[in-house]
């Protein structure tokens, strides 16, 4: 065996131990950089957002130079270029409408209306494509630009994830890193919420047509299993990475997080699990006063993620049945000191690490603005001391 | 408001077999290989489609 295939066997199993809740030879890294990547790399961001290639390099310089166990991936998401060619109107990109190193910006809207409840119910994927997406693409203003953008739109995603996939082959082969989790979903709630009705929209929904919502939602539970194991493309020892926004404190009150975002956001997890697909819970914001309600899914059927929940309280009521990770403050690594970033990443080890179960990352995604050094002393403290 | 989903198209279908079947008419040779490739075309535009919405 390579050493490179050696050091990313022995990161696979330090990672995989501490999401069956184990104790690993130590606290396994797991960092979510995103955009954070790019600066390390000396590239402006939209560079990453529009050059495939600098997006994918800007991952390789960090992996060179940090000891860490598991990086997701090069820091954009999007590929700047497709939603150029279909006209996709809710991004605005760096270099295009904003400065070259801007951080994208999400235009929400009700792109969906509430009027649209009943075609989506009836059928959401012929919604989408036939309803959503004209409004969404402007490209969709007539039938050959129309057509024109279908077949750009997928020859990108096709070109995009080809190139990932390479990526990811080289990341193992030459750095003996694995991707941190594979395929992504969605709560139903978020599906709705995020791009479809927007924030306003589906607060005005749990009021003006409660029936209506619910109806959607338990639509949307099969598709986000189905998505989400598609996009895994059946793999099933990493977790599936489920971004959950709106089901934070205090969006939504107690009432309503109990009827409208945990049932099908459950049903989702399950049926995940049913597949063998374990959640990372990757609960951004405030999630503590549903800890309770989270420690009914089945154990080890999700690694729960800290961002500003409160880690005593998470570790109290899901420790030792479920893995948990996070929560070093993304404030802390853009303002504070490295000696600051160190003595909090010592006190996640001795308090919630200290049985196992545990990974370290950030609270939140890392952006454009962390201080390397702070990146630098965080990863250093937890490989000297998150020794078990 | 009650739903049933078991008449509903099923996640990774947008144009199901059975349809797109009755334009072709009659198979000569194996079916099942020509529904095999028709279906992993389908999971690839369903995908597509929700990638839109799944952010």
């Amino acid at each position: 065996m390579s050493d490179k295939k050696k050091l990313y066997q022995e990161r696979l199993n330090r990672y995989v131990t501490a999401m069956d809740v184990g104790k690993p030879d130590r606290v396994p890294i797991r960092l979510n950089l995103s955009e954070f990547l790019a600066k390390y790399a000396g590239y402006t961001l939209q560079e990453v957002y529009y050059q495939m290639d600098k997006n994918i390099e800007s991952s390789n310089k960090f992996i060179q130079d940090f000891d860490v166990d598991t990086v997701p991936g090069p820091p954009s998401l999007w590929m700047g270029g497709l939603h150029d060619a279909t006209g996709a109107k809710y991004l605005k990109f760096a270099g295009r409408e904003l400065d070259k190193d801007k951080q994208f910006q999400f235009l929400e809207s009700d792109y969906m209306k509430a009027e649209d409840y009943d075609d989506f119910i009836e059928n959401p994927t012929k919604w989408i494509l036939t309803t959503l997406l004209p409004r969404l693409h402007t490209e969709f203003k007539d039938p050959y630009r129309a057509h024109l953008s279908l077949i750009k739109g997928a020859a990108g995603m096709v070109m995009n994830q080809g190139m990932l996939g390479e990526a990811g082959k080289r990341w193992a082969e030459e750095y003996g890193i694995f991707p941190p989790f594979t395929g992504m979903s969605k709560a139903p709630f978020d599906t709705l919420g995020d791009v479809l009705r927007g924030l306003h929209g589906i607060m005005m929904d749990m009021h003006m047509c409660p029936d209506k919502l619910l109806a959607a939602l338990d639509v949307l539970v099969d598709h986000n299993i189905y998505y989400g194991m598609a996009t895994a493309a059946g793999e099933t020892t990493l977790p599936l990475f489920m971004p959950l926004h709106r089901g934070s404190y205090p969006f939504l009150n107690p009432e309503q997080w109990d009827k409208f975002y945990w049932p099908t956001l459950k049903k989702v997890i399950e049926g995940l699990w049913a597949h063998g697909k374990r959640t990372l819970f990757y609960a951004e914001g405030n999630w503590t006063p549903y800890l309770e309600k989270i420690a009914e899914l089945p154990d080890k059927c999700i690694v729960f993620h800290v961002d500003m929940t409160d880690m005593k309280q998470a570790k109290k009521i899901l420790g030792g049945r479920f893995c948990i990770s996070g929560n070093v403050p993304n404030t802390l690594l853009t303002y504070g000191t490295p000696e600051e970033v160190s003595d909090y990443c010592k006190k996640l080890i001795d308090e919630v690490a200290c049985d196992g179960g545990f990974i370290m990352d950030a609270g939140g995604v890392v952006q454009w603005d962390a201080k390397v050094e702070n990146i630098r002393a965080m990863i250093e403290t937890t490989l000297e001391y998150g020794v078990y | 408001m009650a739903t049933d989903n078991s008449k509903r198209m099923p996640p990774g279908v947008c144009l199901p077999w059975d349809e797109k079947v009755k334009d072709i008419g009659e198979i000569l040779g194996d079916e099942d290989i020509i529904k095999s490739e028709w279906e992993k075309l389908e999971a690839f535009a369903y995908v597509y489609i929700w990638w839109w919405v799944q952010r």
